[in-house]
């Protein structure tokens, strides 16, 4: 192999579900270096949501929340969350995949998961985790126990209100936090960007309003007025900002000075005193605030609001000096080190036409100035002002207060093209002043000096100009005359910068030349921004360049490189869709109080009030929260551990080089939207199955209390409707899950609250797995009614919000019902991702969309080296898919065996220090955990209390005690106080005693040395509100820990050496495919046979349902085994004997009965199949005619059988199965029947076939054959368990077609069989001739198999099934480790599913053989032997078998009995030490002495 | 746009105003209708239960008359005649034989070129829409109504590809779009009883009298239909289903087309509005 396609010894797993955990933790115990990628924050899948699982009832979250702890902290897997695969190259062994990560904007390594952040966030967004039913924060984390335990925020970009605001002010998070009534919140969120919050909530031009997603709905929301009720609220209830502005201390000896007091200049100031900089303003008027101050009236912005906060950015400490115009910048360079020009636009643009310089004529920023600084203006009693602007809007509405009888307005354009403000415009028009429109100043005419008429001249639009505006045009001879007394000039200002002429440069406007990206001007140290650079602009605007400036100077006064490195904003746009679903409140846009327009005149009382509160909330509630994630940076104030980064890119693209990948993204839930006749979504008591998962659990929304959504009230009657997205045309399929689940659902509901009745509508009951029929059953039995009938829509009674439902009873009666909850049982869907994956990584995906895979290679996409499993390649539960992941896994392990180990981290850690003798010296470590126990418990002193227990030699406390930093401490620690006992007390051991424990590893001290107080969930949590006692039974915590610390041992695990050998017991299919797999990974196989020929009840089956050749894949598999060198294969062999435990297993052979040499292998792999059933009903073995399925699929594969022709064939369904004998479904039967329907009807299309049956349970894709049957015409009569059908064979008149031509003729052929049975459709007795009766008979467990049970001591179910350790997630291994189980001996299965499990039980098996050594439990029981007298009581309680009863001659010759524990088989449960009269057994480091001082520590009484 | 115009045999009977109002319309929507000369009956319920040939020819019968027009799109209004159109056209698409024997008998080479269209499917275009929305002359807001669109011009989903089969939602949008507050409810695609109404009246005023409930239980002042028969049924039988199940709704049945002339400020008497049994006079004089 070249050195370019060397292959690499890491794989990655796509898909963090159920399916994605299992292999990735098979390839990692097997030495393969896993990435797990996952596109959601945490991984966990559906599996997470689910409250219980059939059939066994387990807590979902208890089942898998180990799982997900042992992924996340094993050091081979590497999670990557937020994650989707972008692209791969390569060949098998040896892929390059791109990832493309979004960002968590919150650094994983250091999040504690403390929730702090998620406590002060303001934006509620519906919580996908539990279906929306309920909301949770834009910080979230989907579950508490979630993997990687940190938080992540949602965040779509900026929302349009943001983006087009020239400060990027965070709307959306002042108005999320005005709807919590945290208004001090809201004021510090404005104020971030914005040192004038109430001058902008009155007189901005918000862009930002403009610009927002509700003026697609109806009006934007009321931004800039929320803003001011803000600032109006804080200024009124909190007047000197306690806590809300503080004084900078200078933290830089440079000074600078900024000439101008105007937004720009005094944000500027203001911005640079907070970084630390000794900052004067030099302002030129007597008063600051330049335009805001002069320009603007105080009908619109009262002084007083304008000087209030000109004051806080003094009392930040800005120098302010007024009356002090800076005309000279060389003498100030002197004594500052910088200095901005801020100076504004203060020249008025002149008219240029006749009479401008008549008595009664002014500028109208001359004019707003003198009234503003309160100077008497003289006006006449007609005033016209010119221009369309702000200043002219201000300055007629000015006039008119001042007392003009008529002021009145001249605009050369239309109504559409003016400059001012759409709500000034209207403003001006409430008030009743006239716009000339259209007509532009001719000349003045002046009476004695002074003014007397204005002569205009109408004008029309011409073509657009360079402002985008259409040009006015002069309408020649149309000029008019109005009396006047004034005439006030608002048509724009210019800057007045002569004077600075010779100390910077000036371009030809007058403004002056800067850099555009460092803001300084041609003099070096001197900037320049807001008007006098930009022209005339905005009170934002001013801000925005105050900023920049701020910033600029800082870094030339630092010596920092300008560069564009601020956060690339992107505007959220939101479709049509998701703005429907984003509205919150249909109100319409709050208008506030305003004074009314006839006591407007003569005053300059503010025009509009603010928004009272319940107005506030109710325009705030209309926000559509765009961006989702505000950034108001509330979190970011709150996170201790400093982990949020709201400057994350949003997208990174990850490369990574992996040998092998293996897809497993899951799947999606039908959506239920698309059968809008059952009204989900608008009927508001539909919901979703997993909805109702969601419902019932106890971590759900309503804390498992069962209500329905529309009025939180406890539903009596609970409909469950099946099918809804399954067996259907489109989605031809069935998602094999949905029976059970509805059916547990219900079972479920009814424990939680007896009297709900519930009834599930279905089509089939397809309990169909192992131990469904049986909980089925149950089901029956609690009163959960079944209708077989699929009800074609639901109606709504609007009144109560009930359901009703019509369907047709069993007696064909049309019933309506009304129900007061209904739960679709949605089907699984390919996963939305299908497509994708398929185009990137070239695999093909079948009919159904799902991925392809064959019969045969059931875990291999179509593309070598990427394999497959879980939903993404059929629906199916739990248990199939986590097999088919350990069958990926396998595959993985094959192809990269040469690699192996070669990228994987030992863990190594440092000698360790001998304790022995010394005298206690113990370490607590107490933990804040943000403020998640500080904020009840009294940390400091629980600390200053452990420093008084005796050999406490050093105590402290810690923010977050599992940080990393914390964690290098407490090594410190352990150094510097030759510390030789470590106890924390914060939060539970479940989650991080292993962390601790390797900690002080690491530091040198024996792991378990190591005791942990759990103060946070026994404390803090519980007792949330009485800190007092929380405290003291925190402390009573520590005590107890301390007391065992003092006793602690070190402990050690015994390695075990492990025999790289696997004994696979049953050579058919799966022991076959499972020996070949773990042949392919180089370890030596022994495979035993009982019988003298391989293949096992393979051997009977001659087609499949896709026409594949199963008798051709037989061979090739037994070839490949016979030819495999490390197979050693005995035929017609028995095991006598096994002995020893997991990694070293001794079995004796007997070959033909004579006696071999021993066996040794680390593993075994049961595989002893099972067989189909012989039945005893229906005159079976009575006429050759009347068959089993498997009989007659060997006769129809006969050329020239007269079996190939009947002209009619009964088959019976359920023959040996689901009786009282054998009360399971036995699977296969339903899909072979219909799978030989199809071949007979292949054959000769016109022979009637008749199926009668129960269920149909053609699960999964057999359901599509089950629809070809019937549209081919084979005949489905279903018959009921108490009437089964009856055969009888009759003399029959007339010979059968069959007979005649048949030269064979049996002696029956005169006689003909009838089935009769009654249809429960019609209710009417039907009976049919057939020329064969096929029995489907169902599997039963193999006669050996109690046997091979007892030699193995592993058990078997009630029906002498093997019983697998766990029913869900650990469906291949046997509670006993090293022992493994696949194929029929586990439960019926199709070839498919056994080659599946097969595959699987090798990559479980690999785990172990992979390793050279395993290490034991150190907590297991040690038997004492001088206090044990045999009295066994321990022996039968123990749940592993991993004690026994032995006796031995003692040293005085006497008989001693005792108990010896298998320590591989003991898992430290401490059930025996509980049982023993003796101390004759205890469980290490749970010693009786260490538990006494723990309960004699808390039994001590406490001062 | 100009559209051949299929009246039927109803729109010139007991749906007089759904003619009268439909026509009024379209030229404000800027559609031009053209009635098809020489049209014949549809064939209806009679026909096809009678023979399946005779069900097809009928409607390629006046189909062809279209095709002879050389216009290749008819607006059919009534349900009924709708469906049967479109029926035909379907079963001639999918039968090559079925069209021979048919031209044989309609005595014309028929190509099955014409689309057969419910003035539901025009108006729902976003062009239509626009124009009705740009001649609203009247506010009808306070307006509460229930689309109704009854069986048949959804079903069979196949041949009938109208809209959303189970869920139809064109009307509720071209209402809703004219100012109408539409409300959501459970019985849009229920069976009225169709022409049960003349031999099994019981079942009739059943099924109407399950509508009328839900209607007035949304709140809902009136329903909107788009089917002569559903109109038909609604309109005529409601004082009689009123005495039956003892109840005192009062729901006048709307055309969906004379609400559009509503909204365009046509007048009662333009659009037929004094024609129905259960006088819309009240209402209308309340929320307009």
């Amino acid at each position: 192999m070249t050195a370019n396609n060397k292959k690499i010894g890491s794989a990655m797993v796509v898909g963090g579900g159920i399916g994605g955990m299992q292999a990735a933790l098979d390839l990692a115990e097997s030495g393969i270096k896993v990435y797990l990628v996952e596109n959601k924050p945490c991984i966990g899948g559906v599996m997470s949501q689910l409250d219980k699982t059939f059939p066994t009832n387990d807590c979902a979250m208890c089942t898998m929340s180990p799982r997900l702890v042992e992924i996340g902290r094993h050091k081979d897997i590497e999670i990557i969350t937020l994650s989707d695969v972008e692209n791969i190259e390569g060949e098998p062994g040896n892929f390059k995949v791109t990832l493309k990560k979004k960002a968590r904007y919150i650094d994983e390594a250091r999040c504690t998961g403390c929730s702090e952040c998620q406590d002060v966030c303001p934006i509620e967004i519906s919580d996908e985790y539990n279906m929306n039913l309920i909301n949770a924060k834009a910080v979230y984390r989907l579950y508490p126990q979630a993997i990687p335990n940190t938080f992540a925020i949602k965040k779509l970009g900026q929302a349009p209100c943001r983006f087009s605001c020239p400060i990027g002010q965070r709307a959306e998070g002042y108005i999320a936090l005005i709807r919590g009534k945290r208004y001090e919140d809201a004021y510090r969120t404005i104020r971030r960007d914005n040192p004038f919050p109430s001058v902008c909530g009155r007189v901005c031009v918000h862009p930002c309003e403009k610009a927002c997603t509700r003026g697609e709905v109806d009006e934007p929301v009321s931004i800039m007025r929320l803003k001011r009720f803000v600032a109006d609220w804080v200024y009124e209830h909190n007047p000197d900002l306690k806590g809300l502005e503080e004084e900078y201390p200078p933290l830089f000896s440079e000074k600078i000075a900024v000439i101008g007091s105007g937004s720009s200049g005094l944000t500027c100031a203001y911005d640079l005193v907070k970084r630390g900089y000794s900052v004067t303003v030099f302002e030129a008027e007597d008063k600051a605030g330049g335009m805001m101050a002069l320009s603007i009236p105080a009908y619109r912005l009262p002084k007083d609001i304008l000087e209030g906060e000109i004051n806080l950015i003094k009392k930040a400490g800005v120098k302010l000096k007024t009356n002090s115009k800076v005309t000279e910048l060389n003498s100030l360079k002197a004594d500052f080190n910088a200095i901005y020009l801020a100076i504004g636009c203060q020249k008025n643009q002149s008219l240029r036409i006749e009479g401008e310089d008549l008595e009664g004529v002014m500028p109208g920023l001359d004019f707003l100035k003198e009234v503003n600084r309160g100077r008497e203006v003289k006006l006449g009693e007609k005033v016209a002002v010119i221009g369309g602007g702000n200043v002219a809007m201000d300055s007629v509405r000015t006039a008119l207060r001042l007392g003009a009888k008529e002021a009145f307005i001249v605009y050369r354009r239309s109504r559409a093209e003016m400059p001012a403000s759409e709500e000034e415009i209207q403003e001006v028009e409430e008030e009743g002043i006239k716009i000339h429109f259209l007509s532009a100043p001719n000349r003045i005419k002046g009476v004695d000096g002074k003014v007397d008429k204005l002569e205009c001249v109408k004008m029309e639009l011409g073509p657009p100009d360079d402002t985008g505006r259409r040009r006015p045009i002069r309408i020649e001879g149309s000029e008019f005359t109005i009396d006047v007394d004034n005439v006030i000039a608002a048509i724009g200002q210019v800057p007045d910068t002569t004077y600075l002429k010779d100390q910077v440069e000036i371009t030809t406007f007058g403004t002056l030349k800067v850099d555009s990206e460092t803001l300084e001007t041609t003099s070096a140290g001197i900037f320049a921004g807001g008007d006098v650079v930009s022209g005339p602009a905005t009170v934002v605007e001013a801000i925005a360049s105050g900023h920049k400036a701020a910033d600029r100077i800082d870094k030339f006064l630092r010596g920092e490189e300008v560069k564009e490195e601020e956060i690339e904003f992107t505007k959220v746009e939101l479709s049509e869709e998701e703005i429907k679903r984003k509205i919150k409140s249909k109100e319409k846009r709050q208008k506030p109080k305003s004074l009314p327009v006839d006591k407007r005149k003569a005053n300059f009382e503010e025009v509009h009030q603010v928004y009272t509160e319940e107005e506030a909330i109710a325009e705030a509630n209309r926000c559509l929260e765009c961006g989702i994630c505000s950034e108001c940076l509330m979190c970011v104030e709150a996170c201790k551990a400093e982990a949020i980064d709201h400057s994350m890119p949003k997208e990174e693209l990850l490369e990574l080089d992996v040998g092998a990948v293996i897809l497993a993204p899951g799947y999606e839930i039908f959506d239920a939207n698309l059968k809008q006749e059952l009204g989900y979504d608008r009927y508001q008591n539909v919901i979703t199955a997993l909805e109702f998962e969601r419902i019932l659990s106890a971590s759900g929304p309503f804390q498992g209390k069962i209500l329905r959504p529309s009025d939180n009230s406890h539903p009596k009657r609970i409909a469950f409707i099946q099918c809804v997205g399954s067996r259907e045309v489109d989605r031809n399929y069935c998602s094999s899950v949905c029976c059970m689940y509805a059916t547990k659902e219900a079972i479920i509901a009814k424990e939680h609250e007896p009297d709900i009745e519930c009834t599930i509508f279905f089509i089939d009951l397809r309990a169909f797995g192992k131990g469904f029929d049986a909980y089925y059953e149950r089901a029956k039995e609690l009163g959960i009614r079944y209708i077989r009938c699929r009800p074609s829509s639901i109606k709504e009674v609007p009144q109560t919000k009930n359901l009703k439902i019509q369907y047709q009873a069993e007696d064909g009666e049309i019933k309506v019902e009304e129900f007061d909850l209904v739960s679709l049982s949605t089907g699984l869907q390919p996963p939305k991702s299908a497509k994708d994956l398929s185009e990137k990584f070239g695999i093909k995906l079948n009919e159904h969309n799902f991925c392809y895979t064959s019969p045969f290679s059931p875990v291999s996409s179509t593309r070598d080296g990427i394999y497959v499993c879980g939903p993404f390649t059929e629906p199916k539960d739990i248990p199939e898919s986590v097999m088919q992941a350990s069958g990926a896994a396998s595959k993985a392990l094959s192809l990269l065996k040469d690699v192996k180990g070669s990228l994987i981290t030992p863990k190594e850690y440092p000698p360790e220090i001998d304790v022995t003798g010394q005298e206690p010296r113990i370490g607590v470590f107490v933990c804040h955990c943000g403020t998640n126990i500080a904020a009840v418990v009294d940390v400091p002193s629980v600390v200053e209390y452990a420093k008084t227990l005796a050999n406490v030699v050093h105590c402290e406390d810690n923010l977050y005690t599992c940080s990393a930093d914390t964690c290098e401490r407490i090594k410190q620690m352990i150094k510097e106080h030759n510390l030789n006992r470590v106890i924390v007390a914060s939060c539970t051991p479940r989650t991080h005693e292993p962390l601790f424990r390797s900690t002080i590893q690491e530091a040198g001290l024996n792991p378990y040395l190591f005791e942990m107080a759990n103060i946070r969930d026994q404390c803090s949590w519980v007792h949330m509100r009485e800190g007092e006692l929380a405290t003291k039974k925190s402390k009573d915590l520590v005590r107890m820990a301390v007391a065992k610390a003092r006793l602690l041992e070190p402990l050690y695990k015994r390695k075990v050496k492990i025999n790289k050998a696997a004994l696979v017991i049953g050579g058919g299919l799966s022991g076959m495919v499972s020996a070949l797999e773990l042949a392919n990974q180089e370890f030596d196989v022994h495979l035993i046979e009982r019988e003298g020929e391989l293949g096992g009840n393979l051997r009977r089956i001659h087609y499949l349902f896709n026409g594949e050749d199963p008798q051709k894949e037989l061979k090739s598999l037994i070839e490949k085994v016979k030819g495999n060198d490390k197979i050693h294969l005995f035929t017609s062999a028995k095991i006598e004997s096994v002995e020893g435990f997991f990694g070293n297993f001794k079995t004796r052979l007997t070959v033909n009965g004579e006696r071999l040499t021993e066996i040794e292998h680390g593993v075994i792999i049961v595989a002893t199949g099972a067989k189909e059933y012989k039945p005893k009903e229906y005159l079976y073995g009575q006429d050759e005619r009347i068959i089993t399925q498997l009989e007659l699929e060997e006769k129809l594969s006969t050329p020239h059988s007269v079996f190939r022709t009947p002209q009619s064939v009964v088959m019976i369904q359920c023959v040996g199965s689901r009786d009282t004998e054998r009360p399971y479904c036995s699977r296969v039967c339903c899909s072979e029947a219909v799978k030989n329907a199809l071949k007979i009807k292949e054959i000769n299309p016109d022979t009637n076939v008749y199926i009668l049956y129960r269920d149909i349970r053609t699960y999964g894709f057999r359901e599509s054959y089950y629809r070809e049957a019937r549209d081919k015409g084979v005949v489905f009569l279903r018959y009921e368990d108490d009437k089964k059908p009856e055969v009888k064979i009759q003399k029959s008149e007339e010979r059968s077609q069959m007979s005649e031509t048949t030269e064979q003729r049996t002696t029956n052929n005169e006689q003909r069989i009838t089935i009769s049975l009654t249809d429960p459709i019609l209710n009417t007795p039907i009976s049919i001739d057939a020329d064969l009766l096929v029995l489907s008979a169902g599997t039963v467990a193999d006669e050996d198999a109690n046997t091979v049970a007892q030699l193995l001591k592993v058990p078997l179910d009630q029906d002498n099934f093997f019983l697998e350790a766990h029913m869900k997630l650990r469906p291949i291994d046997f509670a006993a480790d090293g022992i493994f189980l696949c194929g029929l001996a586990h439960a019926s299965k199709s070839i498919e599913e056994s080659i599946i499990q097969a595959t699987g039980a090798a990559a479980r098996a690999s785990t172990i053989l992979n390793k050279d050594e395993v290490e034991l439990e150190a907590c297991i029981s040690e038997v004492v032997d001088e206090n044990c007298d045999g009295c066994a009581y321990c022996i039968d309680p123990c749940p592993y078998d991993a004690l026994t009863l032995i006796e031995y001659i003692a040293k005085d010759g006497t008989i001693k009995k005792t108990v010896e524990r298998d320590e591989a088989a003991c898992k430290g449960c401490g059930v025996c030490q509980a049982t023993c009269p003796k101390k004759g057994i205890f469980v290490r480091g749970f010693k009786i002495e260490q538990i006494s001082a723990q309960v004699e520590a808390a039994l001590q009484p406490v001062e | 746009m100009i559209y051949s115009y299929y009246p039927g045999c109803s729109l010139d009977g007991t749906a007089k105003e759904y003619n009268l109002s439909l026509k009024a319309i379209c030229p404000v929507l800027g559609i031009e209708l053209k009635e098809v000369k020489d049209w014949i009956c549809c064939g209806a319920t009679s026909a096809h239960q009678t023979s399946h040939l005779l069900s097809v020819s009928l409607p390629a019968k006046s189909l062809a008359e279209v095709e002879k027009e050389g216009l290749d799109e008819v607006v059919v209004p009534c349900a009924a005649c709708f469906q049967r159109l479109k029926t035909a056209r379907y079963e001639l698409e999918n039968s090559p034989e079925l069209l021979k024997d048919v031209s044989v008998i309609i005595d014309y080479p028929f190509e099955n070129k014409v689309k057969v269209l419910h003035p539901l499917e025009i108006f729902s275009s976003s062009n239509v829409l626009e124009l009705a929305k740009r001649n609203i002359k009247k506010d009808l807001s306070k307006l509460k109504v229930v689309c109704y669109y009854g069986c048949l011009l959804t079903r069979p989903p196949k041949v009938m590809q109208f809209d959303n089969y189970e869920y139809p939602l064109s009307m509720d949008e071209i209402l809703s779009r004219i100012g109408v507050t539409v409300l959501d409810w459970s019985y849009k695609t229920d069976c009225c009883g169709a022409s049960l109404a003349l031999t099994k009246s019981e079942i009739v005023l059943r099924l109407i009298n399950n509508i009328f409930e839900n209607a007035e239980a949304v709140g809902a002042d009136a329903i909107a239909v788009g089917c002569t028969l559903c109109h038909t049924n609604l309109d005529t039988r409601q004082e009689e289903a009123k005495k039956v199940y003892n109840k005192n709704y009062n729901l006048p049945i709307f055309f969906f087309t004379q609400l559009l002339g509503l909204a365009f400020g046509m007048s009662a008497k333009e659009l037929s509005l004094h024609t129905h049994f259960v006088s819309p006079d009240k209402l209308l004089s309340k929320i307009i």
